[in-house]
């Protein structure tokens, strides 16, 4: 009998993690009215909250990160308050989409991205540190942009969302949270 | 029929019909719609390819009780085809979505040809196939100005693929390309305030 492939046995998810519910409670608090998205693997279980009938925020599905956006920045101009929930390579994808919109337009849409693909080793380090450039590369680019980014690794952080969305929304400018890892399903 | 024949039609349509209905437009279409004046509650995906449709999207969802019009261009479609399946999965109450279909990037300048030109792309078949309630061609102007009461007045999303002759390219070893006015790098911030604020009131 031979022995499966290391690189193909997947990893436990270790303990810790913010909360789904935690998340939600901070979007309802700030009057967020949209969640626009191309799914999260890091955030599957606030998607499953914010499919529940009572979630009391719309959840849109989008083909691409770009359409994503740009839906974001329509629903803003219509008086909504949306957020767009990427993970780390769709929002690499809408840089463009993000500069035209966000950077020169001045649509303040905050974006909850998931650090999709860290590795075990890199839990509880500096994701900066990852050996994975769709995680190592984050926040250089986001930095590069010009945004502020607010880190979600536990329930207490959860309200960095509220402060990236007054601050979005005071500089007319697009801001970012950054799923630290798997959310909980709790 | 050229693009500012079809962007006169649904301007006067827009005008005498729903003046109310916010107007995304993208590529030749927001030259030929500058031209004509037609400012009120109006904004462009600029620069920006492929984001019109998303726009109109977004403002129809929050704000199913306005008609939305999109006239969006062909090859900025293309760039995200996908709008059409989001348009479709999201079942705007009243989207009325234009495609300036002329087959070149750069109408006018030097039509250069997109992608989807030869062999040409069925846009109203491919809008009907997303899940669109209704999609047609149409390439006459008064063919156009006769249909856009009955358009305006449908619900769902709605593609109408505008089959335009392309206009005579300008530019040239002889007569270059100029420097893009400074405005088209700041109206899309302008309009976000103007017609968000136009929504508000």
């Amino acid at each position: 009998m031979t022995s499966p492939n290391p690189l193909m046995v997947p990893a436990p998810n270790p303990p810790g993690g913010a909360s789904a519910s935690a998340v939600l409670r901070a979007l309802r608090a700030a009057g967020v009215t949209h969640v626009v998205t191309v799914p999260d693997f890091v955030q599957f279980a606030l998607h499953a909250q914010l499919a529940a009938a009572d979630a009391g925020i719309a959840q849109v599905y989008a083909c691409s990160e770009d359409q994503a956006l740009t839906v974001a920045a329509g629903l803003y101009v219509g008086g909504a308050k949306p957020v767009v929930l990427v993970q780390n390579q769709g929002f690499y994808k809408c840089l463009n989409t993000l500069r035209a919109t966000c950077i020169d337009a001045g649509v303040p849409v905050v974006f909850l991205v998931g650090q999709f693909g860290r590795e075990i080793e890199n839990i509880g380090q500096p994701t900066r540190a990852s050996s994975r450039s769709m995680v190592r590369l984050l926040e250089p680019v986001i930095e590069t942009l010009g945004l502020r980014y607010w880190k979600v690794a536990d329930d207490a952080d959860a309200a960095g969302i509220a402060q990236a969305l007054a601050h979005a929304h005071a500089e007319e400018t697009g801001a970012v949270v950054l799923i630290d890892r798997h959310l909980t399903w709790n | 029929m050229h693009i500012g024949q079809a962007c006169a039609a649904i301007a006067a349509a827009r005008k005498n019909i729903c003046p109310q209905a916010p107007l995304v437009a993208t590529m030749s279409a927001q030259f030929a719609f500058d031209a004509l004046g037609e400012t009120e509650r109006r904004i462009d995906s600029v620069p920006l390819m492929g984001g019109a449709a998303g726009l109109g999207l977004g403002l129809a969802l929050a704000r199913p009780d306005l008609p939305v019009i999109v006239v969006d261009g062909d090859a900025s479609l293309l760039m995200e085809l996908g709008s059409l399946v989001t348009v479709a999965h999201n079942r705007p109450a009243r989207l009325l979505h234009f495609v300036c279909a002329n087959g070149v990037q750069f109408n006018g300048l030097r039509n250069l040809p997109t992608a989807g030109a030869d062999p040409a792309c069925d846009f109203a078949a491919m809008a009907l196939a997303a899940g669109y309630a209704h999609a047609e061609r149409i390439g006459d102007a008064g063919q156009l100005a006769a249909a856009l009461p009955g358009l305006l007045a449908r619900t769902g999303a709605t593609l109408i693929e505008l089959a335009l002759a392309r206009d005579p390219a300008r530019v040239g070893a002889e007569t270059p390309q100029p420097l893009l006015p400074p405005f088209q790098f700041v109206r899309m911030r302008h309009a976000v305030r103007t017609l968000k604020a136009a929504l508000q009131s």
